[in-house]
């Protein structure tokens, strides 16, 4: 479970490890834009460029499953909401359902490949980066909010404690239904509203829990003197020129994608 | 030197006070175990050491700082190194060189520093090499020494430590226990929180509380002969103690008031010994 959570728990060594986490998450929302932005004759570039991608992170194919089995379905019920529900050209007509228009699959291919780009670009990020480099990115990144008085270090703060504290909740749900089981809850056929009334008193529990642990946690930042002032980061980030390399040639594809959105 | 002057301190001002008219002093290095049943204020004692409660009368102090002074509080932090009962409620590090660098990168000590402390705590706690791994694939022990070597990284001058054996299986609970020793005979000053009366008797002294009032303030075996004595008490007397104070009463001549397994069998041994050079049949 925790494995899912955490992918880049002990990332691949590859190309784009090495790049720095600003780079990389500058570089995630730029192609999310462009991904927004894609035509159809675009769609095939961003392709083979997310493949390049996934090549140079060391990614191998049950990792690109990984990340996209999750949102297989609701990218599937995109491309058929869409394929029935808009209007146009009429390509089939199946019984009791809206015709299927030729607009609509288009429309549908679209949809259902930008949802796929976009899960796969923040899987690129995931995968090759540390949580604690995302957090620490994120931090340099917020930076310049600081003159509208915006805590960006307690922000980036609280980002580390929730992916730290994820692989606990899990822990902690898994007992309590462990718990449930062993005193004979949870059994197949339980009737809805039972498991629902269920769930509703574990997600009590658990959110109880979590708001115990933060107080004790918070006493734990504060004895090892957490608070507002002045403080270092192990994780000291530097531009090196693979990093500028890297801002490069995601500057040249995003100049690419432009020039063929005027051309093609 | 840690000094607690006249302290008491209510969570709530509806409730009795946890701590009531406390006053001790603990110099410089020296080992002192708290022990108490539950709900006596040790725990409220102990963070009161490091600021994290500001007593509601009274005042402490640590090597000169008074804790109600704010502007000492990141000082005091770095020289009162506090372990937690519950180390998951207290490893903040994705990873266990962050989490050892939370309290190094509190005290903005520069980065290049903070790598090297990290690796050298590490080493303390015999656990050179672990720094990447994620908090959660480790064992209880290991998430004690964590806890630990995050605090140890800081240089303090003082450790607390709030039932450091808990949660621990026995090779966890030596390793730790073992760790605190050699810390302090190092000549860190070491204020244990314990219901174990076998833990504190590594300690010199023993603090007894009790409903937040101190009790008994001695050495190990004065503790001992203490809550001997003190039976109805709502602490327990160490069972070697108790075994020894049998045989006592059987005619074997033991020593009294031990609380360590060591004591009592080297009690036991040197008398039996006697015995035999004396031709008296065992």
């Amino acid at each position: 479970m925790t494995d899912r959570l955490f992918p880049a728990a002990a990332p691949v060594v590859s190309p784009l490890r090495n790049v720095d986490p600003r780079v990389k998450i500058a570089a995630a929302v730029s192609l999310s834009i462009l991904v927004f932005q894609a035509g159809p004759g675009q769609i095939v570039l961003l392709s083979l460029f997310l493949a390049l991608l996934i090549v140079l992170s060391g990614g191998r194919r049950r990792d690109v499953v990984r990340i996209l089995k999750p949102i297989a379905l609701f990218a599937v019920l995109l491309f058929f909401l869409h394929a029935l529900f808009t209007p146009g050209r009429e390509v089939l007509r199946l019984p009791l359902l809206p015709a299927v228009t030729h607009e609509g699959l288009a429309q549908g291919g679209t949809v259902a490949w930008q949802f796929a780009a976009l899960v796969v670009t923040g899987g690129l990020l995931t995968l090759t980066t540390l949580p604690s480099e995302l957090v620490a990115a994120l931090d340099k990144l917020l930076r310049p909010l600081r003159i509208f008085r915006v805590p960006t270090q307690d922000l980036a703060v609280m980002a580390a404690m929730a992916l730290r504290f994820a692989p606990t909740f899990l822990e902690e749900y898994q007992r309590m239904k462990t718990a449930r089981l062993a005193r004979g809850g949870g059994a197949p056929g339980e009737r809805l509203s039972r498991k629902l009334r269920t769930t509703g008193r574990m997600a009590i529990a658990l959110i109880l829990g979590a708001l115990r642990r933060a107080e004790e946690l918070a006493a734990a930042m504060e004895a090892r003197g957490y608070a507002r002032g002045p403080r270092t980061s192990m994780r000291e980030l530097r531009l090196t020129r693979g990093d500028y390399a890297a801002v490069a040639v995601m500057a040249s594809f995003t100049g690419l994608f432009f020039a063929c959105r005027l051309f093609m | 030197m840690i000094e607690f002057k006249d302290v008491s301190y209510r969570y709530d001002e509806r409730q009795p006070p946890v701590l009531e008219r406390l006053s001790l002093r603990i110099p410089d290095g020296q080992y002192v175990a708290i022990i108490g049943p539950n709900g006596c204020g040790k725990t409220t004692l102990s963070k009161h050491l490091n600021a994290l409660l500001l007593p509601s009368r009274g005042e402490v102090g640590v090597d000169g700082l008074n804790t109600r002074d704010p502007s000492g509080h990141r000082e005091l932090r770095r020289r009162v190194g506090m372990v937690f009962q519950n180390p998951d409620h207290q490893i903040v590090g994705m990873t266990v060189a962050e989490d050892i660098a939370f309290g190094l990168e509190n005290l903005a000590v520069p980065p290049g520093e903070i790598a090297i402390r990290v690796r050298e705590a590490l080493e303390r706690v015999g656990m050179a090499g672990c720094g990447p791994r994620a908090p959660f694939t480790l064992s209880g022990g290991e998430k004690r020494l964590v806890s630990l070597a995050g605090v140890l990284a800081m240089n303090p001058r003082w450790l607390v430590l709030d039932e450091p054996a808990a949660y621990l299986d026995a090779a966890g609970r030596r390793r730790t226990l073992a760790m605190v020793a050699s810390l302090h005979r190092e000549g860190m000053g070491v204020v244990h929180i314990t219901h174990d009366l076998g833990e504190a008797a590594a300690a010199e002294r023993i603090l007894v509380l009790e409903r937040g009032r101190l009790i008994m303030d001695g050495r190990p075996d004065e503790v001992c002969a203490f809550l001997m004595s003190e039976a109805q008490r709502e602490i327990e007397p160490p069972a070697m103690a108790v075994l020894m104070a049998r045989l006592r009463q059987s005619g074997w001549d033991v020593p009294a008031n031990v609380i360590s397994l060591e004591a009592a069998h080297r009690g036991i041994h040197e008398y039996l010994l006697k015995l035999a050079r004396s031709g008296v049949p065992s």
